[in-house]
């Protein structure tokens, strides 16, 4: 099972691949596209600067650098959708990154989808999350398209994650493992990323009123503040590699685009360090899930908790 | 059910345990054909164990003849597939999970300040794409739905030869499976289950200074009210009104 992480800057690729990412990704949205339409209409679904990568010389530095370690890159054009003249801007994109050595392509919406299976068949496409995959059928609907790799939806559990891999045995699964656990289902949530301060309306301190209640509305609206007690971007999944690599996934995905590189370099290691361990046959779970529950607690300085915790199921 | 209705939507849109069972599926089809009205049944995103409970509730539907074929509201692409597979006599519709809007409430505040392109893409929903419209015809689909979000609406779904529906008076906003109408607080797996149907009788508000509206949020997913409708929806292609009496 590989680790896919995040990259925004060139200076990041070597720390990286020495922390023991095996694939990068990143997103760059050009001056023309943001005059015309502005970061908050952004192509790769980050409206903030420092989630884009800087020029397209920084990213022709990542493609080689990457390349130079035997790592893969792949490129972001995962907005959840597009207008009519957006297409032409983004294929033109498309093309340029091509000819830059790109890997792949990851990508949401389904007429994008479509141009690149028509335009440039066989060029690896991989489905963002935000492309909705939650059954084995809708694999099967994006992979008669060409796509390659499905990113899986943070929601699904373990389980639920093998029967669409087995399903689908000529497709690539990736699953989330680490940070930018989103409250909401990321492909069908429409909160817009814009806060200067970085603070998406998923986060912010709400004051819950009553509209209807059988006399459980204070509780329900407890159990939604409780996100307000958590940071998003400490959520974990290292309990469940041993289940997600036993499921079939092929690349483990850190979240973090825009974050710093010292917490990047730092999840990587610590998803690494997850995989190499080999606890003896007996109590393997419980033995995981000490060490995970340990890690955890080195990386961010707490306790986990169910709101940040990517697979739930297997926590103990 | 008061006058002036064509049509009865009925199901769930957010959520698989909240999908009826076959029985009251065909229930609501014969009582909505005995009222001389359309049926159509509304379905959620669903993992592979409700893709098998809907494929028993399309089963008993498709074997009903009613009033008429009856429709099918998809928000995954998966159902939208087993429809095509083994159901090619209940009509498709997209629904407006996969319409793609901005439903933001925050975007009222943000709109003015883009680029005149970037408004428009903000106003226009991904499914007006042709040839999308052209792939999903394929597929047996005629019909879209869209949302009025709080910045409005300014379709074309005649460029893509597709009819179009609106929703109102509720605009979607977002959904999870972190339910918070089942998560006990103790039990981490509650947050993905469904234990307690407290989303029926339960619907809390959230409000914050980031933006003027408040959200409804009923069991998983949250709304904005945006009452009345966009004008030109007839120039927009749209020909059907979805009314919601209550938060879905």
């Amino acid at each position: 099972m590989r680790i896919l992480s995040p990259v925004d800057r060139r200076a990041e690729v070597g720390e990286l691949a020495d922390a023991g990412a095996d694939e990068l990704y990143g997103g760059y949205v050009s001056g023309d596209w943001r005059r015309k339409y502005s970061l908050l209409s952004s192509v790769n679904h980050r409206y903030f600067p420092s989630a884009q990568i800087g020029g397209l010389n920084e990213l022709k530095g990542i493609v080689k650098d990457a390349h130079g370690r035997g790592l893969r890159f792949y490129i972001t054009m995962n907005a959840p959708y597009y207008t009519g003249p957006q297409y032409e801007d983004i294929l033109s994109d498309a093309a340029r990154y091509i000819d830059m050595g790109v890997d792949a392509f990851i990508v949401a919406d389904l007429g994008l989808v479509l141009r690149l299976a028509h335009i440039m068949p066989g060029f690896p496409v991989h489905l963002s999350t935000l492309g909705t995959v939650f059954n084995s059928k809708g694999a099967a609907f994006f992979s008669h398209l060409g796509v390659n790799r499905v990113v899986l939806p943070r929601e699904l559990t373990v389980r639920e994650m093998a029967g669409i891999i087995k399903a689908n045995p000529g497709t690539e699964f990736d699953a989330f493992v680490m940070i930018g656990k989103c409250p909401n289902i990321e492909g069908f949530c429409s909160f817009t990323h814009n806060s200067p301060s970085l603070i998406w309306p998923c986060e912010e301190a709400y004051t819950f009123g009553t509209v209807k209640t059988d006399g459980r509305a204070e509780e329900i609206a407890r159990a939604q503040a409780g996100w307000g007690s958590v940071n998003r971007r400490q959520a974990c999944g290292l309990c469940a590699v041993r289940a997600l690599d036993q499921a079939g996934v092929t690349a483990l995905k850190v979240v973090g685009r825009g974050g710093p590189t010292a917490v990047k370099v730092k999840v990587v290691k610590a998803v690494r360090d997850m995989l190499d361990y080999s606890p003896g046959r007996a109590e393997v779970r419980l033995e995981l899930q000490t060490k995970a529950k340990a890690v955890y607690k080195e990386l961010f300085g707490r306790e986990c908790s169910p709101y940040v915790c990517y697979f739930p199921e297997v926590w103990r | 059910m008061p006058g002036g209705y064509a049509r009865l939507y009925f199901g769930a849109e957010f959520c698989q345990w909240r999908m009826p069972t076959k029985a009251a599926v065909r229930d609501a089809y014969a009582r909505a054909s005995g009222m001389g009205l359309g049926f159509t049944l509304v379905t959620p995103w669903v993992t592979d164990a409700g893709m098998k409970k809907l494929t028993g509730v399309f089963d008993s539907l498709a074997g009903d003849a009613g009033a008429g074929p009856a429709e099918v509201v998809v928000n995954d692409y998966g159902v939208l597939t087993l429809l095509r597979e083994e159901f090619r006599g209940l009509a498709p519709v997209m629904g407006r999970m996969l319409a793609r809007q901005k439903r933001c409430p925050r975007v009222p505040g943000i709109i003015e300040a883009l680029p005149e392109a970037g408004r428009d893409a903000y106003m226009h929903a991904g499914i007006e794409d042709p040839l999308t419209a052209k792939f999903l015809k394929l597929l047996g689909v005629k019909r879209v739905e869209l949302d009025n979000p709080l910045q409005g609406v300014s379709a074309d779904l005649k460029a893509a030869r597709l009819k179009g529906s609106i929703y109102t008076p509720y605009a979607f906003v977002t959904t999870t499976r972190h339910c918070p109408a089942s998560f006990d607080g103790a039990n981490w797996q509650s947050f993905t289950g469904c234990r307690k149907k407290a989303c029926t009788g339960n619907v809390i508000s959230l409000s914050n200074p980031a933006h003027e509206a408040v959200i409804l949020m009923r069991g998983n997913t949250q709304f904005v009210e945006n009452a009345g409708l966009p004008e030109g929806l007839s120039r927009m292609g749209i020909d059907r009104i979805v009314y919601m009496d209550e938060v879905p």
